[in-house]
């Protein structure tokens, strides 16, 4: 079943071509590494499926919803059902990693946030952690809040831009599988990444990006 | 609010609803009394603009409840004491073909004594009267237009068939003290319309300002709410009670500073009055206008602050 599906999708920054007609599908439960240069476009690709960004030409479709035609409030409501990692992650620095965690369970108004909020630090490996504030925190323990928050409640799509970009190797490692495994259960999964040791050593699909164009492998 | 209930209509979620408002009232109290130089330059002139217009208003409502037997000319005509009763119908008939006549009352030497006696509460005065010194009296009342008031009061045909007419002894007119009185209605009512506007303007400019600082300076932590996936109404919502803590904040101010402007400007009125021999009594703003009131600020800040917190999401996100 297709998740994700790109239709001659074009997008240009002021006369840059990042995205000329380009068409591509992701099935339901996949994981894929996004690959290519810096400043190939990996970048755009996942603020167009957040409809951070609209494309210039072309539709995407998310779960046959056509991303590109909602209004503010239904692009809210469909972001609730994705989670994204930036590559520069944002906090409310003067509270603590409970709180920073708790906030798409606290928009939505879930239910049983507690339990949540434990399990989830417990799978990115930061137990007893919670009651800590953002500031004191290192940039690898950021790293992993922010996937924390990314994937509390549950999205159907993961969007991952550069998750592992302060990491170290292992950790690098365990974060990635732990999102093949979210993936495993059925969430759509997409990292971007210029790491290719770790992309060749873990054997997943791939997509890669370059000169306006996507190469699937 | 209409998604929460059709989507997950749990005692939690509402919980979770009401938290957030009240976690959104309590950042923005707070956050006016963090920062007493802020305190100062905003909470100084939006009380002062809503100062003085308590002010304009509750004068304007004391002098109409204090005048209300005073919205006509009250001209009254004694008349002479050998006057046929037949020319009293004469001039009463006379008197209403002129412009502007409300209405014409006559009255005999007691019955004017009586009158006396109850427009002045002065009973026992006039019951320990030996003879009656008033004599027959006609009252008219004549409308007054306030837009009129350069119409000669005094040089008209009706004042000129009283002077002229031979049975009548003397007249004597109100219209110089009414006159009085539109001439500083007017005044407060165009001073009410500026206090308005004033406030109005300084509402929207402090808030406008306020917001674009507040917004500007937590801009991540918008872009995480955008991310994760908060509609517009979640996020403006940390924003919203600033206006509406700060307006009632400042009536609170307003009024208290009003009480004591009023107080010295009603001493005045009250001389004023009293020197036409009118009972002067104050009365302040009631309930319901004071709750209109800050209804009123409260809108028109809530308003400018969802028109400018739009306006930004719309921009930068
Ligand atoms: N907001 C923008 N305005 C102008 N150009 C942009 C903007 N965002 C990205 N670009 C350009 O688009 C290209 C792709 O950028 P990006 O998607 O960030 O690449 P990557 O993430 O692969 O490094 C780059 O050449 C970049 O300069
Ligand atoms: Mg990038």
């Amino acid at each position: 079943m297709v998740m994700i599906s790109f239709n001659n999708v074009c997008k240009i920054y002021s006369g840059k071509k990042v995205f000329y007609d380009t068409s591509i599908n992701i099935k339901k439960g996949d994981f894929i590494f996004l690959t290519g240069e810096s400043g190939s476009g990996k970048t755009t690709f996942l603020r167009l499926i957040s409809a951070l960004e609209k494309p210039d030409k072309g539709d995407i479709l998310v779960d046959d919803l056509s991303i590109t035609k909602l209004n503010n409030n239904e692009i809210s409501d469909y972001r609730k059902s994705v989670g994204i990692i930036m590559q520069d992650n944002y906090f409310v620095e003067d509270r603590t990693v409970n709180y920073n965690i708790s906030l798409p369970l606290l928009v939505s108004h879930r239910k049983e946030i507690n339990r949540k909020i434990r399990a989830v630090l417990d799978l990115v490996n930061l137990n007893n952690q919670g009651n800590k504030i953002i500031q004191s925190l290192s940039a690898g323990e950021r790293q992993r809040v922010a996937i924390a928050r990314a994937i509390i409640h549950r999205p159907n799509i993961i969007l991952a831009d550069e998750p592992t970009g302060n990491l170290d190797q292992n950790l690098s490692k365990s974060i990635i599988n732990m999102l093949i495994k979210l993936s495993q259960y059925g969430a759509t999964v997409v990292v971007a990444t210029h790491e290719f040791n770790l992309v060749r050593e873990l054997q997943q699909k791939i997509i890669n990006i370059s000169n306006e164009k996507i190469i699937s492998e | 609010m209409k998604k929460l209930f059709q989507n997950r209509l749990s005692l939690e979620a509402l919980m979770s609803y009401m938290k957030h408002h009240k976690e959104c009232f309590q950042y923005n109290a707070k956050l006016l009394f963090k920062n007493p130089m802020k305190l100062f330059l905003i909470i100084i002139p939006i009380s002062i603009a809503i100062s003085l217009v308590l002010v304009s208003y509750i004068l304007i409502k004391n002098i109409n409840n204090n005048l209300i037997d005073y919205e006509h000319e009250k001209i009254i005509l004694f008349l002479k004491k050998d006057i046929p009763n037949n020319y009293v119908d004469d001039i009463k008939k006379n008197i209403s073909k002129k412009n502007n006549i409300i209405s014409i009352d006559f009255y005999t030497e007691e019955e004017s004594l009586n009158l006396y006696s109850k427009i002045n509460s002065r009973d026992n005065v006039v019951n320990n009267l030996s003879f009656n010194p008033l004599p027959k009296t006609i009252i008219i009342k004549r409308k007054v237009i306030d837009y009129d008031y350069d119409y000669d009061y005094e040089n008209n045909d009706l004042n000129i068939f009283l002077e002229n007419n031979a049975y009548i002894d003397s007249y004597s007119s109100n219209i110089i003290f009414l006159k009085k009185t539109i001439y500083i209605k007017n005044i407060l009512y165009k001073f009410l319309i500026f206090a308005l506007i004033f406030l109005i303007l300084i509402l929207i400019n402090v808030i406008n300002n306020y917001i674009k600082i507040e917004v500007t300076s937590n801009k991540n932590k918008i872009l995480i709410y955008r991310i994760i996936g908060a509609r517009n109404s979640y996020i403006r919502r940390e924003y919203m009670y600033f206006p509406i803590v700060l307006n009632f904040l400042c009536f609170l101010i307003g009024f208290i500073l009003a009480q004591f402007i009023t107080r010295y400007f009603s001493n005045s009125i009250g001389d004023f009055l009293y020197s036409y021999e009118i009972q002067y009594s104050f009365l302040n703003i009631s309930f319901v206008e004071a709750v209109l009131m800050v209804f009123f600020i409260i809108i028109i800040g809530v308003t400018t602050c969802k028109i400018v917190i739009n306006r930004f999401l719309d921009e930068d996100f």
